[in-house]
């Protein structure tokens, strides 16, 4: 997987390009407009990463505006500040597969970033497996040992948020945010968190399924099979 | 007052003594100049008694009117003791029954041998009366000169302020968010030409500065963000990290939650200043009913957490304003409800027509309510808000014309926003 992660400001682009090759992407990097503009016309991605707000004489959306043009294949995220509502819609508009506002957090992008690529590679098995759990993100179903459990929408989506980021803390903030989107910030108390949780733990060992959600505490859960 | 109203009320109160004096003057003036007259008259027939006498020893035979009259009555003292002087006297007149008053001559003449005082009379009724027809006259020909001018003064002056009043009304329509500059147009009257190259210098230094201010809030939160963003992401990476222990996980953790809360507080302040910089003009028929109950969704797992008991009667309104602040609104007022709602509270929303209430059952404010709505102030100090929710409610109902209310009764707190609000703007009655 290729990726290109555009973005001006020197330690977040850094801190991203960390994170996106521990995940295994090829990540390259454009600090500025005519790089950006240069990679995305020269090269072949299968996503780009995109500041809006960018130097060098043009912005994200430009580079949006001419991706689309040449290789409409390429997914696209966005990336801007909060409450730039224009620049959302105009990049939606454009053809932008998604939209995320900063700060965000990693295994946000991360989850984002796996649900695109799923989407947007048509042949082969969409399937996700951890353990024996096996999901197929285009019917929405669940299946442990070949049994189907029946998830309510919110535990579905928190699965997949587990599934996305496995072995990784996830603090209860960013599975609120995941969860809820970015008005999760208005509210201070995230108890129902454990809830979801709970039940999502309950239905899954119901079928047979080990229990791979792990509770850190003070912070938020780990979904992994290795016992500490 | 009117403008207009102020300089004839000024000139009235300045003219109305003048006339009054001016009248009373001239009726005076008037009264002596015909006093004069009589009395060069009377001299002018004395002159000619004094002549006949000489001659004929005896006085004329004049005409008796009542008007004028000669009388002739016997000297007590000597001839030369009786000054010849005027006086005034006042005669019945049997025609009019009534006492009318009279100017007299009185002089001695010698006749037969024996000094006798001869008084000629002349009424000075009509030489009054004729004073007080003139006087009035001409008073009242003034009065009308006046009225005429001031008609014609308020002719005058509402053609002339009519540039005035357009003026007006184009500053009315003035934003500050128009692309366009200020331009009021060309007028020939030098004092409104002066006034509109001065106010579109001014237009043009606040259109000028409040891009630079947009600007600025624009940058600012770019550049704030940034900082934060890194925080958050090298939190997140450093969370990974099986180096640290729990505690320092946990302290970790706390720093990502503060910078998230700094982004938010940034976010809601840069929000606040949008709203009142009007950086949200556009705007769109929001279909509140819709927005409420989507949003009441979206509350469910904090409203099943607390296990309060909603209770809701929604009216389809339609509400032209934008959909952004709408939704800002109603996220707002719904988050508070829920937020600082008690354990198996209740909350209760009605929407008609003509207000959206908000009720939900909470703790007793320890500050005035009224504080209440002002920044960076909570309801109590345990709360983790910003203190921004509400002062963001108001704001956004100030800038639409609705009406907000906020209040605590019986153990429950009552927001009210009412949309039929009276408008702000008031229409200009002209001059």
């Amino acid at each position: 997987m290729k990726l290109l992660l555009i973005e001006d400001e020197l330690e977040l682009a850094l801190t991203l390009q960390d994170f996106l090759q521990g995940e295994g992407y090829l990540v390259e990097w454009a600090s500025d407009f005519p790089t950006a503009e240069e990679k995305a016309s020269l090269y072949e991605y299968d996503c780009l990463i995109v500041d809006i707000n960018l130097p060098g004489g043009g912005s994200g959306l430009d580079i949006l505006r001419q991706l689309k043009h040449s290789r409409p294949e390429t997914g696209v995220i966005i990336v801007s500040a909060r409450n730039a509502f224009e620049d959302r819609i105009a990049g939606l508009d454009l053809g932008a597969d998604d939209y995320l506002t900063k700060p965000f957090h990693l295994p946000e992008l991360n989850a984002r970033l796996k649900a695109l690529i799923r989407r947007r590679q048509f042949a082969g098995n969409p399937d996700i497996t951890f353990g024996a759990i096996r999901v197929n993100p285009v019917k929405r179903q669940v299946y442990v040992a070949e049994g189907s459990v029946e998830l309510t929408p919110k535990e579905y989506d928190l699965l997949l948020y587990f599934l996305a980021n496995e072995y990784r803390v996830l603090s209860r903030e960013s599975i609120a945010e995941h969860l809820l989107g970015d008005s999760a910030d208005q509210m201070d108390d995230f108890n129902f968190i454990y809830s979801h949780v709970k039940n999502l733990r309950k239905k899954l060992m119901d079928r047979g399924c080990s229990d791979y959600i792990q509770a850190v505490y003070g912070i938020g859960y780990k979904f992994t099979d290795r016992i500490l | 007052m009117k403008l207009l109203n102020q300089t004839q009320y000024w000139f009235l109160l300045t003219a109305a003594p003048i006339f009054a004096l001016a009248g009373v003057g001239m009726y005076f003036a008037l009264n002596a100049v015909f006093q004069d007259f009589a009395e060069e008259k009377m001299e002018g027939v004395k002159t000619e008694i004094e002549a006949f006498v000489g001659i004929h020893d005896t006085l004329p035979v004049f005409f008796q009117s009542t008007d004028d009259r000669l009388e002739i009555s016997p000297l007590t003292q000597s001839a030369g003791s009786i000054p010849i002087r005027f006086s005034d006297t006042l005669i019945y007149n049997q025609i009019e029954d009534e006492k009318e008053p009279f100017r007299r001559l009185l002089f001695p003449v010698r006749m037969k041998g024996k000094w006798v005082g001869v008084s000629i009379l002349q009424s000075s009724i009509e030489q009054e009366d004729l004073a007080t027809t003139i006087a009035m006259l001409l008073t009242g020909l003034f009065a009308l000169l006046f009225g005429v001018l001031i008609w014609v003064n308020r002719r005058v002056s509402r053609r002339v302020w009519q540039p005035f009043f357009a003026t007006l009304d184009q500053m009315r329509r003035f934003r500050l968010n128009d692309a366009a500059p200020l331009r009021l147009g060309e007028t020939p009257v030098n004092e409104f030409r002066e006034l509109h190259q001065t106010l579109e210098e001014l237009a043009d230094q606040v259109q000028r500065d409040f891009r630079t201010v947009k600007q600025f809030t624009e940058n600012a939160s770019h550049e704030l963000q940034t900082p934060l963003a890194v925080i958050q992401n090298k939190v997140d990476m450093l969370l990974q990290d099986e180096a640290f222990n729990e505690r320092q996980l946990q302290q970790l953790n706390i720093i990502g939650q503060s910078a998230r809360r700094m982004a938010r507080l940034n976010q809601n302040l840069l929000l606040l200043a949008k709203i009142e910089n009007d950086q949200f003009e556009e705007r769109s028929a929001v279909d509140l009913k819709l927005l409420l109950e989507k949003r009441l969704a979206w509350l469910e797992d904090f409203i099943a957490e607390k296990q309060l008991s909603v209770t809701t009667e929604l009216h389809p309104v339609q509400l032209k304003i934008n959909p952004f602040l709408a939704d800002t609104l109603v996220t707002n007022l719904l988050t508070n409800a829920v937020k600082y709602n008690l354990g198996a509270g209740t909350l209760r929303i009605e929407l008609d027509s003509n207000q959206l209430f908000v009720i939900n059952s909470g703790e007793a404010p320890e500050l005035p309510v009224s504080k209440l709505t002002q920044r960076f102030t909570r309801g109590n100090n345990q709360s983790e808000g910003l203190g921004l929710g509400l002062a963001m409610v108001k704001e956004i109902c100030e800038k639409n014309g609705l009406g907000f209310e906020l209040g605590f009764h019986g153990g429950a707190w009552r927001v009210t926003v009412m949309f039929n609000a009276p408008s702000i703007m008031a229409q200009h009655p002209g001059i």
